[in-house]
């Protein structure tokens, strides 16, 4: 009797352990590092094969908090004659004829109360990929840090930036 | 300078083969340092109460234990101190272009093993000649113990660095940051599944000792059955525990669904463990030895699958080169670049800097992009400034077989440096 008591509660205690990993499995999973873009741009192509420099689309990074992503007359400045008959590109250009934006999904994201500037960093000479990783090898984009403070401060502490509270918490 | 620093950027192949000969590496490095600790510890332990005590059961197991795991050297150097180089050397081009770390962190563990298999081929050559140890030899086989250890508790704060690569930097800026939960969290999951397996180790010796020796016979065997079930189990009931710590540790760029797969498949062989040695018992003779090993071996290698690949996710899409190094080598070559002596050097600059970020995109001087050749097309131009500024505001369609040339986003200051930087540029352009 005492030996099938022992025994359920260590099947129980064993159990849990599955159950405990299988919800931070599902966690992690929601996170989603790598969403499903609206259109599937491949940065391999442009900022790999190309190599057309980040700013070329991003535009607004060395001017303003967000990098943002491309107004869409920079796409057609030359997918209005190049690969027009792509499945992507005709999404592309539907989404353009049609003016409405794309919604892109967000792969980075901070919380309201930190205040960051992409302008800041750039102007620093802190190179895109030093945050972003390898964006030119990803065919999709996937987040390879996490923006979390650990990782934020680690990197301002190296570079001699400023660790005060305020730099970020505005 | 660190001896290991050699000229980074491998390629993507050869990573791989690196991270094959890490995994490998590991496996026969992380288990056996395991039943060392393990079997070392358990013999001192025996050791010190059997002589408290005047138990001969204990002092002969004591023995036998260390027989059993501390094995003789060149199976020390064959397991540890020779799969160790190897660890530390694919670790380091595991890292990459960053330059890595200080050559202490990766000494310092073998200076650490070389010194406990000395120590405790010591305890293990005293404890042959006489149970009864003399004081000398039992500190010898204590500090052989805290220095594998210390060694196993090293080399895990080095692999912890390989799940989180974005923490060198700050690594490099001060060694203490080397320290980690996630490392920690390992540290500690390798030292329960290290007992579990010394515990499976000790049941192998059941059914062994018939030759009537001195302590020998049913009582010792018990002995034996008891403390190696003992160590299995506590090994089996922590591990699923301390790999829950491990995921809750680990950084979420390591994660993917094969690490999940890998670490859900401890608690499952752990239960194994538990169903062998608690349910299934009863039959005396029984030797579970082997199986309980074979599945400890099996955990240790679901543990070190799960690590490495998520060593591998966490530096997938990493740059090669990130950090201070790469931007300080960026200056030095701008400064190496020299100021070009024309006297519009600043103008040309700009026009290159204005090229670069636009009009590189399509055109190369050499090759045909999207558009043609600048080689062939501004020679055109017969050093006509005007001209081509024209055509760089205002594009029109030339060669129907290439697309039409978008109206670049420049301002007129841009337009008339890019313009003399491309005539200046390519041969017959003036």
């Amino acid at each position: 009797m005492k030996k099938t008591l022992v025994a359920i509660a260590v099947l129980g205690y064993f159990g849990a352990c599955v159950l405990l990993m299988a919800g931070l499995g599902y966690q992690w999973h929601r996170s989603d590092p790598a969403p499903d873009q609206p259109i599937a741009f491949p940065h391999t192509v442009h900022a790999g094969g190309l190599q057309m420099p980040c700013v070329f689309c991003h535009t607004f990074v060395e001017r303003s908090r967000s990098a943002g992503a491309p107004p869409l007359e920079i796409c057609m400045g030359c997918h209005r004659s190049i690969a027009t008959d792509r499945v992507e590109i005709r999404k592309l250009t539907r989404y353009y004829e049609e003016k409405r934006p794309v919604e892109w999904k967000r792969v980075y994201a901070l919380p309201d109360f930190i205040y960051f500037s992409h302008k800041r960093h750039v102007k620093a000479g802190v190179e895109c990929a030093a945050c972003h990783g390898d964006v030119a090898g990803m065919r999709k984009v996937r987040r390879v840090n996490e923006p979390v403070m650990g990782w934020c401060v680690s990197c301002h502490r190296v570079r001699g930036a400023s660790r005060d509270c305020a730099t970020c918490h505005k | 300078m660190n001896p290991l620093d050699l000229p980074s950027s491998l390629s993507p192949d050869t990573i791989l083969l690196l991270r094959y000969l890490l995994t490998a590496a590991l496996f026969l490095y992380l288990p056996f340092l395991g039943i060392v600790i393990a079997g070392s510890a358990a013999s001192l332990v025996l050791n010190f109460f059997g002589r408290e005590n005047r138990d001969d059961r204990s002092l002969r197991l004591s023995r036998e234990w260390i027989e059993a795991v501390a094995v003789n050297p060149w199976v020390l150097l064959l397991f540890c101190l020779l799969p160790y180089p190897a660890i530390a050397y694919a670790c380091q081009r595991f890292l990459g272009g960053r330059t890595s770390l200080p050559a202490i962190a990766w000494l310092a563990p073998f200076g650490a093993l070389l010194a406990g298999c000395l120590l405790l081929s010591l305890y293990r050559s005293a404890i042959r000649r006489t149970t009864e140890l003399p004081p000398a030899s039992f500190g010898a086989g204590t500090a052989g113990l805290l220095a594998m250890t210390s060694a196993a508790f090293l080399s895990f704060l080095l692999l912890g660095t390989l799940v989180n690569p974005a923490k060198l930097p700050l690594v490099r800026s001060n060694p203490v940051f080397i320290l980690s939960w996630h490392s920690l969290a390992e540290f500690i999951l390798f030292l329960a599944l290290s007992f579990g397996l010394a515990g499976g180790i000790v049941l192998r010796l059941l059914g062994r000792s018939k030759s009537g020796e001195e302590g020998g016979g049913a009582g010792y065997e018990e002995r034996v059955r008891t403390a190696g079930t003992s160590l299995a189990l506590a090994g089996s009931l922590t591990a699923p525990a301390l790999v829950v710590l491990y995921l809750i540790t680990l950084p979420v760029t390591g994660m993917s669904t094969e690490v999940f797969v890998m670490a859900a498949t401890v608690p499952i062989l752990a239960l194994a463990v538990f169903v062998l040695l608690y349910l299934l018992p009863g039959k005396e003779e029984g030797r579970p030895g082997d199986r309980v090993s074979a599945l400890f071996i099996l955990m240790f290698l679901a543990v070190i699958l799960c690590d490495q690949a998520a060593a591998g996710n966490a530096y997938q899409g990493q740059p090669s080169s990130i950090g201070p190094l790469a931007a300080e080598k960026a200056v030095k070559d701008g400064k190496a670049a020299g100021k070009p002596a024309a006297a519009t050097a600043a103008v040309l600059e700009k026009g290159k800097k204005v090229f670069d970020t636009v009009c590189s995109v399509c055109h190369r001087f050499d090759s045909k992009v999207i558009g043609p050749p600048l080689n062939e097309v501004v020679p055109k131009y017969k050093g006509d400034v005007a001209k081509l500024k024209g055509f760089i505001r205002n594009p029109v369609k030339v060669n129907p077989a290439l697309p039409a040339m978008p109206k670049p986003a420049i301002k007129e200051d841009e337009v008339d440096a890019v313009a003399r930087y491309l005539l200046s540029k390519v041969k017959g352009g003036k």
